[in-house]
């Protein structure tokens, strides 16, 4: 069900629509967090480009979270593939 | 690829725009599973190999308890066979009893009548079978009994050839000493003879004498020989004949002893004489 949000997003106030409100805030929150990591390191440099940073980062976080879960996949896989070859070997291999 | 932080935006000999440029990107290796995830996955390897052992344990102990199936259904099987036989054998046997009570009864039917007509003939069979087997096992036992008195007088037999070898050859040691005994007397006599009466006399006694030897050992020969043939030919027969020489023997051995005895005493008497 959306519903409307009201949350503070790099200083601004915005109202924001969505079903999951805690997931909203909680990705603001991060957001935030990120924002004013760059803000402390970069004084001198501008809301934009603050803001360009701090997507580029959230960008590669997320590129990193999905690269790891294809390897969990593929690990499993082939682990699950494996296990089965055993369990069909000792269901179907003559006994001595 | 670490995060793109402030330090590497601010660098003044590298602009904006080139600092997320592929040239400054690096080539990281694949990345690797996370570690609770392999840590799960190597406790799920412990279970299936677990699982691999108790299925193959739980296939063979099935072998073995399907062969055991299979022997007591065959089992079974036989054992429904031999019960089937029984039961048709009792109705077989509870008609044949039914058939017999009526047949008792003056209203039997021929059908019964017919059966137990078949079972005196059969009964009658068996006795008469039974009475010839024991006819054989007499006469069987009569020849055994036959047998054993030949082996019997066969024994006894032997016993008394072997006492018969044993005074033929205590004769000979007799006939040994009695001639020894002669040429004693002989020596005797030379010394002594003084009269040709007397010389002529000793020349007879010893004639007589030999004449003995010779008749003493032509007896014995005789039954030697004849002991010897009895022997080969048949046993049974031998003790008769063993026994008449035996006989002949004692008399013609008696004989010769009371002629050497009497000869002994002419010598002597010639001895004393001259």
């Amino acid at each position: 069900m959306t519903k409307s949000i009201r949350v503070t997003l790099g200083g601004k106030d915005l109202t924001l629509r969505g079903d999951n409100e805690e997931t909203v805030k909680k990705s603001v929150r991060e957001v935030n967090l990120q924002l004013q990591s760059l803000q402390q390191a970069a004084k001198d440099q501008g809301a934009q480009t603050l803001s360009l940073l701090t997507a580029l980062n959230l960008a590669e976080r997320c590129i990193q979270a999905e690269e790891g879960r294809a390897a969990d996949i593929a690990y499993l896989t082939t682990e699950l593939g494996k296990m089965t070859e055993l369990l069909e070997r000792a269901w179907h291999q003559p006994l001595t | 690829m670490r995060p793109v932080n402030a330090e590497t935006t601010v660098r003044k000999d590298i602009k904006e725009e080139s600092q997320f440029s592929p040239s400054i990107q690096v080539v990281e290796p694949a990345p690797e599973p996370a570690p609770e995830l392999m840590s799960v996955v190597n406790s799920l390897w412990d279970a299936i190999r677990n699982g691999a052992e108790i299925i193959v344990t739980l296939r063979q102990e099935n072998t073995i308890l399907q062969t055991q199936i299979d022997v007591l259904r065959h089992s079974e099987a036989d054992l429904q066979g031999k019960i089937d036989g029984f039961l048709q054998r009792i109705e077989e046997l509870e008609r044949i009893n039914a058939g017999l009570s009526q047949d008792h009864s003056p209203a039997g039917d021929n059908h019964d009548g017919t059966r137990l007509t078949e079972l005196e003939e059969l009964y009658t069979t068996v006795v008469g079978e039974r009475d010839q087997l024991r006819e054989q096992l007499q006469n069987t036992h009569e020849q055994l009994q036959e047998s054993k008195h030949s082996l019997q007088e066969k024994a006894a037999n032997s016993g008394h050839v072997a006492r018969l070898i044993a005074d033929l050859e205590e004769r000979a040691q007799f006939v040994e000493q009695l001639q020894a005994r002669c040429t004693e007397l002989e020596k005797i006599a030379s010394a002594n003879m003084a009269s040709p009466e007397s010389e002529k006399r000793i020349a007879d006694l010893e004639e007589q004498l030999k004449q003995a030897q010779q008749a003493l050992l032509q007896a014995n020969n005789a039954q030697l020989a004849g002991l010897q043939n009895g022997l080969r030919s048949q046993l049974d027969m031998f003790g008769g004949h063993v026994a008449e020489l035996a006989a002949n023997s004692a008399e013609v051995t008696e004989a010769v002893a009371v002629r050497l005895e009497q000869i002994a005493d002419e010598i002597e008497k010639l001895i004393e004489l001259s």
